[in-house]
């Protein structure tokens, strides 16, 4: 009998660590764009869950005014990377004036404002609204194990994107630059390198990669306002467990974590899925505080 | 004619200055020092001329140009390289990563491979090393790593503070040579402590003393100079 169990238990485990690592990408994704920007810009953006949010709120109004649905969810983010490349250039340009701990709580007490009033605003104006985006096939059945399609597409977009950023900032000059300035910026400009033009253009990715996270999440479930900040606390769980300002720490624990709250949700239920997550980065800062993934980018 | 022209610079840090009216020239093709006391200014003498500390009076001329108010990526992309004395590397890049990003500006990268080879060629345990990470060279090796940065940007003047830190003599001579076989093509300005090597590469020496230049000429002049003798080569005159 008990045996019976574990081996059921056992079974669904292969699809349950799938399905986790497919989640997991989704807050790899997430995450990235918030410690790329920590990394270079030392703000930690409080509203990057609105991010996610507003491109989603543009698709949908695109494509309700008859656009072509591809071309409008492009179209939306792109301009969620132009809304970060915005922000830093109007909204956080006094906080950079600001120097050391200042910078990071104005930064803090200014993003967070922006959270709020975006919040406020999508709430108001777009009630009861969702962006979804339906994958006309419902499950996909790959060597006796089935999927739901959504995920498995969700799960591509995001690697997808990933792999792309990786080979951006690992391969091209620009890409280097960036990580360059991550690290050193007198050293930076000793080469020759624009390091505020890096920040813009980093804002601008990292808007890109939320955009991205938004089709992800639009394609796995949905995307509603006033679900900005929650979306911000689990970029800001796995950033603090990878290492905040490491891109490749990100990924990797937006990919753990996905796991864990998979398994956790599967054996004990969702309401406890959480206090483990949250039980893991009080651990992770206890223990390592830089991160499990820190250094490198 | 002048590559580099300082003109009765007064420079520091918040509104305090260090330097007070100091004049420079830096002739093409030449090897030009400044030696001087710890604090006496030397440091942020480059500093100023590379842009990272500001200037309360007096101007900076590059080729004729007045560049003291240019950014200091500004200055790296007309043509200045310069080696810090902190090296300011990118531990968490590789030697080749590092190297690359010497030639960032438009100029430097239509010739990133040439360059790459000629200082894997001027350097090569920087060739045997070049996957290494920048951070976990050994000090010397991060010194010849931060010159082989400055030297893939090409530059016209190459400004390097306390080249001889960290380094063993015999290899920091190794490299005066090498550099005063590059001086047909490039100009080079330097900071130095060691005032043996300095007399010994240097066509012109510059002499600091609380932010102000004391003592100026060739090497061959300033030895003659009852003054340099007795404070800084140990003679009594
Ligand atoms: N960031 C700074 N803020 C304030 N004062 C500074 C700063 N850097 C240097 N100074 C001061 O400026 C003066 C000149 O320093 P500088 O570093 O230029 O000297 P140096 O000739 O390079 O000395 P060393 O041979 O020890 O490198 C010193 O009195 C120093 O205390
Ligand atoms: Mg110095």
């Amino acid at each position: 009998m008990i045996h019976e169990t574990l081996q059921a238990i056992a079974g669904g485990m292969v699809e349950v660590v799938i399905d986790g690592i497919l989640f997991g990408l989704q807050l790899s994704l997430l995450a990235v764009g918030l410690v790329l920007i920590f990394g270079l810009g030392g703000i930690l953006n409080l509203a990057h869950g609105e991010f996610v949010i507003i491109t989603g709120i543009i698709s949908v109004v695109l494509i309700s005014s008859g656009w072509n649905p591809f071309i409008a969810i492009s179209a939306a983010i792109f301009l969620s990377g132009l809304l970060g490349l915005a922000l830093d250039r109007t909204v956080l340009r006094p906080v950079y004036k600001l120097k050391g701990e200042m910078e990071v709580l104005v930064g803090l007490f200014v993003t967070l404002g922006l959270a709020f009033i975006l919040e406020g605003i999508t709430s108001y104006l777009f009630p009861g609204f969702y962006f979804s985006v339906r994958i006309p096939v419902e499950t996909i059945n790959i060597m006796g194990l089935s999927f739901r399609a959504s995920a498995l597409v969700s799960g591509l977009i995001s690697f997808v994107s990933l792999y792309l950023l990786l080979i951006f900032l690992g391969r091209t000059m620009t890409g280097k630059a960036i990580r360059a300035a991550l690290q050193n910026q007198t050293g930076s400009r000793v080469c020759g390198i624009d390091v505020e033009r890096m920040r813009t253009l980093v804002f601008f990715l990292g808007g890109l990669m939320a955009g991205l996270a938004s089709l992800a999440k639009g394609v796995a479930s949905s995307v509603e306002p006033g679900s900005g900040l929650e979306l911000t606390s689990y970029a800001l769980i796995v950033g603090v467990v990878g290492g905040v300002r490491s891109v490749y720490g990100a990924m990797v624990a937006g990919v753990l974590l996905g796991v864990v709250n998979a398994i956790a949700s599967y054996l004990l239920g969702t309401y406890l899925t959480l206090i483990i997550l949250l039980g893991i980065v009080v651990v992770v800062i206890l223990y390592k505080p830089s991160g499990l993934f820190a250094g490198g980018v | 004619m002048d590559l580099l022209a300082v003109e009765g610079l007064r420079a520091g840090y918040k509104g305090l200055n260090v330097l007070w009216d100091v004049d420079l020239n830096v002739k093409k093709n030449t090897i030009v020092s400044v030696i001087g006391s710890n604090g006496s200014g030397k440091t942020t003498l480059l500093n100023a001329i590379m842009g990272f500390v500001e200037v309360n009076k007096g101007e900076i001329i590059f080729n004729g140009n007045k560049i003291t108010h240019l950014k200091p990526q500004e200055r790296v992309g007309l043509g200045i390289a310069y080696v810090p004395s902190e090296r300011e590397l990118f531990p968490e890049m590789t030697v080749e990563d590092n190297l690359m990003l010497g030639a960032y500006t438009p100029r430097a990268r239509k010739h990133l491979r040439e360059s790459l080879s000629q200082v894997y060629e001027f350097f090569p345990i920087l060739s045997e090393r070049r996957n290494q990470l920048a951070g976990t060279m050994s000090g010397g090796e991060q010194q010849m790593l931060a010159i082989g940065r400055a030297l893939m940007s090409r530059p016209e003047l190459l400004i390097l503070d306390e080249l001889s830190t960290g380094l063993a003599p015999a290899i920091t001579l190794r490299i005066y040579r090498k550099l005063e076989g590059l001086s047909e093509r490039m100009t080079v300005l330097l900071a130095e402590q060691n005032i043996h090597q300095a007399f010994m590469v240097s066509d012109y020496i510059y002499v600091m003393e609380n932010g102000k230049i004391i003592a100026s000429g060739s090497p061959d002049e300033l030895s003659e100079s009852s003054l340099i003798k007795s404070a800084y080569l140990g003679v009594k005159g």
